[in-house]
C-alpha cells in the first residue's frame, strides 16, 4: 500500500510547476483527462494483448504522473511499460487491474490539493 | 522572438514546458504530439530550437532527429531531448546524431529553465557568428592571380581593395568576362558572385571544371540565405558570406590562405572561432545525457595530482589542415564514480575511454552542422598512462567538476598542423 507522500507528493508537483499556484487548476484539469484516457487505452490494450500499444500509453502516464508528484502511479506505470515491453502478459494483466485504484487515488489527492490551495487563497483574500 | 518547436505526446510536460518558454524565456512555442507531426511543422515553417521527446507514437524521437539531421535544410537546427532516466542506451545512440542539451523528466521548472536559457543565449550566439563570412580554408595561394567576379561593381571594388595587396586582382563583371580569363590563363581563382549576369554563377563555376589544365580554385561570394545552396552544388571550394563590411571579409579571405608561419592554435581560432566552447558543451552535454552529472567548468585549481592516471585522447582533424588531440584526464577515484553512473559493470579506465568517445562523436557533429569539417581519427594514445604531471600544462586546460559527486575531470587541447613538416605542437587553454 503506497504511503500518502506516495500517492500524491506536493513537494514534487510544486518542483515542476516552479511553486506557481495558479497554474495547478489547469494542470490538474490537463492530468485528469489525460490519466483517464491513458487508463482506458491501456485496459483496451490489455484486453487485445496489445502490448506494443500498453507500453507506449503506460510510458506516457508514467511521464504525466510523475509531472503532477504521483509517485506510485507513476512507478506502477513503469512497470506496466516493463511486463508489457517483456511481453509478460500475466504479470501485465495483474499490474493493469491495480492501476485504476491508483489512478483515482491520485485524482482524487490532487483535487484535494487544489482545493486547499484555493481555500487559502480565498481566506488570505478575505483577511487582506 | 526565438521559435520553438515542442515536440512531447505528454500534455501536461508540453503545458509545463509551453509556460515557461513563453512566459519566462518569452518565445514563441508551436506543439506537436509526435514525430511526423514535427517533422510536418518544420516543412511549413522555420523554427530556432526543437525540443524533442524520446519516446513518442508514429515516430520517436530518435527517429525524428535521423530525418532532420538526413535533410540538409534542417541539418543545423538545434535539438534539445526531453528524456527519462534509465534511457542510456538510447541516449548515447542519439548523441551522435547531435542534440544541444538535454532536459531531464520529469520537469523540475527551476533546472529546465537554466538549462534552456543556456541553450537560447547558446543561439544567439550562434547566430551572430552565422552572419559573419563562412570560411573554409585554406584554398588559395599569397600572390595567386585572382579574378573578381560579381555583378555588383561597387562589391567588386570593395573586395579588390581588400584582398590587393595578397592577390593579383582583375575583374570581371559578368560570368562570360571570368570565364575568359581562366581559360587564357590569366588567373587560376575566381572569386564568384552568385549575381552574375549572362553566365550565372553556377554556370560558370562548372564551365570552369570542364576546363582542362590544373584544378581552378572557385570561392562562392554568396548571401547568407544561399550559403547552403552554394554549399550544396559542390561546384566550390570555399563558400564565403557575402558583405561589404571590408574587415569582415579581409578576415575570411585571410581563413582562406595557406597558412605562413601561423602558430596551428591561432589558426585554428581563425579558422573555428568557437572551438573551445564547442568542446565545453560536449564535455557538458555527454556529462549531463549519459552520466546524468552536472559538470559544471571551474576555474578553482584543483589539488595537485588532480589531473591523475586515467588519460584518454581524441584526435580530431579540422579542415585537412590542423590535428586537435584532446586529452581527458582524472583521478581513478572520479573515473570510478562515472563507471557507477554508467549502467552495467565497467572499469574505471572503460569509463573514461567511453566517455571520451561520446565527446569526440558530440563535438564532431557539432563541428560538422555547423559547416566545419571535422573528422574523428584513430587515437594512438588510449593505453594507460603513468600520471605525468610535468607533461599537463594544468594551467593552460579546463577543468570541470561535478560537485555532489566529487568528479573532476580535466580536458587540455593540443593542436599540431596536418602536414607534419614542422611539427609543430601548441598546448592551448579550452
Amino acid at each position: 500500500v503506497p504511503s500518502p507522500g506516495d500517492v500524491f507528493s506536493s513537494d514534487d508537483l510544486l518542483e515542476a510547476t516552479g511553486q506557481e499556484i495558479d497554474l495547478l487548476e489547469e494542470l490538474r484539469d490537463i492530468f485528469s483527462g489525460e490519466s483517464r484516457r491513458a487508463l482506458d487505452g491501456i485496459r483496451l490494450s490489455a484486453t487485445a494483448r496489445d502490448t506494443v500499444a500498453v507500453a507506449r500509453a503506460a510510458h506516457k502516464l508514467k511521464s504525466g504522473a510523475a509531472v503532477v508528484g504521483g509517485r506510485a502511479v507513476a512507478r506502477l506505470a513503469s512497470a506496466i511499460e516493463q511486463a508489457a515491453l517483456g511481453s509478460e502478459l500475466d504479470a501485465m494483466a495483474h499490474l493493469v487491474d491495480e492501476l485504476p485504484g491508483a489512478v483515482h487515488a491520485l485524482n482524487d489527492a490532487l483535487e484535494a490539493f487544489v482545493a486547499a490551495h484555493r481555500t487559502d487563497e480565498s481566506s488570505g483574500r478575505e483577511t487582506a | 522572438m526565438v521559435r520553438i518547436l515542442l515536440c512531447d505526446d505528454d500534455l501536461t510536460t508540453r503545458f509545463l514546458l509551453k509556460r515557461l518558454l513563453n512566459r519566462e524565456l518569452s518565445c514563441a512555442v508551436v506543439e506537436a504530439d509526435n514525430g511526423v507531426a514535427a517533422l510536418k511543422a518544420l516543412a511549413q515553417d522555420p523554427f530556432d530550437l526543437l525540443i524533442l521527446d524520446l519516446h513518442m507514437p508514429v515516430m520517436d524521437g530518435r527517429e525524428t532527429l535521423q530525418v532532420i539531421r538526413d535533410t540538409p535544410a534542417l541539418r543545423q537546427l538545434p535539438v534539445v531531448i526531453l528524456t527519462a532516466e534509465k534511457e542510456e542506451q538510447e541516449v548515447r545512440s542519439i548523441i551522435r546524431l547531435g542534440v544541444r542539451a538535454f532536459l531531464l523528466k520529469p520537469l523540475m521548472q527551476e533546472r529546465a529553465q537554466a538549462r534552456l536559457r543556456d541553450v537560447l543565449a547558446g543561439i544567439e550566439r550562434q547566430a551572430s557568428s552565422d552572419g559573419a563570412p563562412r570560411v573554409r580554408g585554406p584554398v588559395l595561394e599569397r600572390g595567386q592571380a585572382l579574378v573578381i567576379a560579381d555583378g555588383d561593381g561597387d562589391f567588386r571594388q570593395m573586395v579588390a581593395s581588400v584582398v590587393g595587396e595578397h592577390f593579383e586582382v582583375h575583374d570581371a563583371a559578368n560570368g562570360v568576362e571570368a570565364l575568359d580569363l581562366v581559360a587564357r590563363g590569366v588567373a587560376s581563382a575566381v572569386l564568384v558572385g552568385r549575381n552574375l549576369p549572362i553566365l550565372n554563377a553556377d554556370a560558370l563555376a562548372a564551365k570552369i571544371r570542364t576546363l582542362p589544365g590544373p584544378r581552378r580554385r572557385l570561392v562562392a561570394i554568396s548571401p547568407k540565405a544561399e550559403v547552403s545552396v552554394a554549399e550544396a552544388s559542390g561546384l566550390y571550394d570555399a563558400v564565403v558570406t557575402r558583405t561589404f563590411i571590408p574587415d569582415a571579409f579581409g578576415a575570411a579571405m585571410e581563413a582562406l590562405l595557406r597558412s605562413e608561419n601561423v602558430p596551428p592554435v591561432t589558426r585554428l581560432m581563425t579558422l573555428v572561432p568557437w572551438f573551445k566552447t564547442s568542446v565545453a558543451a560536449a564535455v557538458q552535454q555527454v556529462f549531463g545525457m549519459v552520466l546524468k552529472m552536472d559538470a559544471e567548468p571551474t576555474a578553482a585549481t584543483p589539488p595537485e595530482g588532480a589531473s591523475g592516471s586515467i588519460r584518454r585522447t581524441i584526435t580530431m582533424g579540422i579542415e585537412d589542415e590542423l590535428v586537435v588531440v584532446l586529452t581527458l584526464a582524472c583521478q581513478e577515484v572520479s573515473a570510478r564514480a562515472c563507471a557507477e553512473a554508467l549502467s552495467g559493470e565497467r572499469s574505471p579506465e572503460d569509463a573514461v575511454s567511453e566517455i571520451a568517445t561520446a565527446v569526440g562523436g558530440h563535438l564532431e557533429q557539432s563541428l560538422v552542422s555547423r559547416g566545419v569539417a571535422a573528422v574523428q581519427r584513430e587515437s594512438a594514445g588510449d593505453d594507460l598512462e603513468s600520471p605525468d604531471e610535468t607533461s599537463a600544462d594544468t594551467t593552460s586546460s579546463q577543468w570541470f567538476s561535478v560537485a555532489d559527486r566529487g568528479v573532476q575531470l580535466c580536458v587540455s587541447m593540443a593542436v599540431t598542423a596536418m602536414d607534419g613538416a614542422e611539427a609543430e605542437s601548441i598546448e592551448a587553454g579550452i
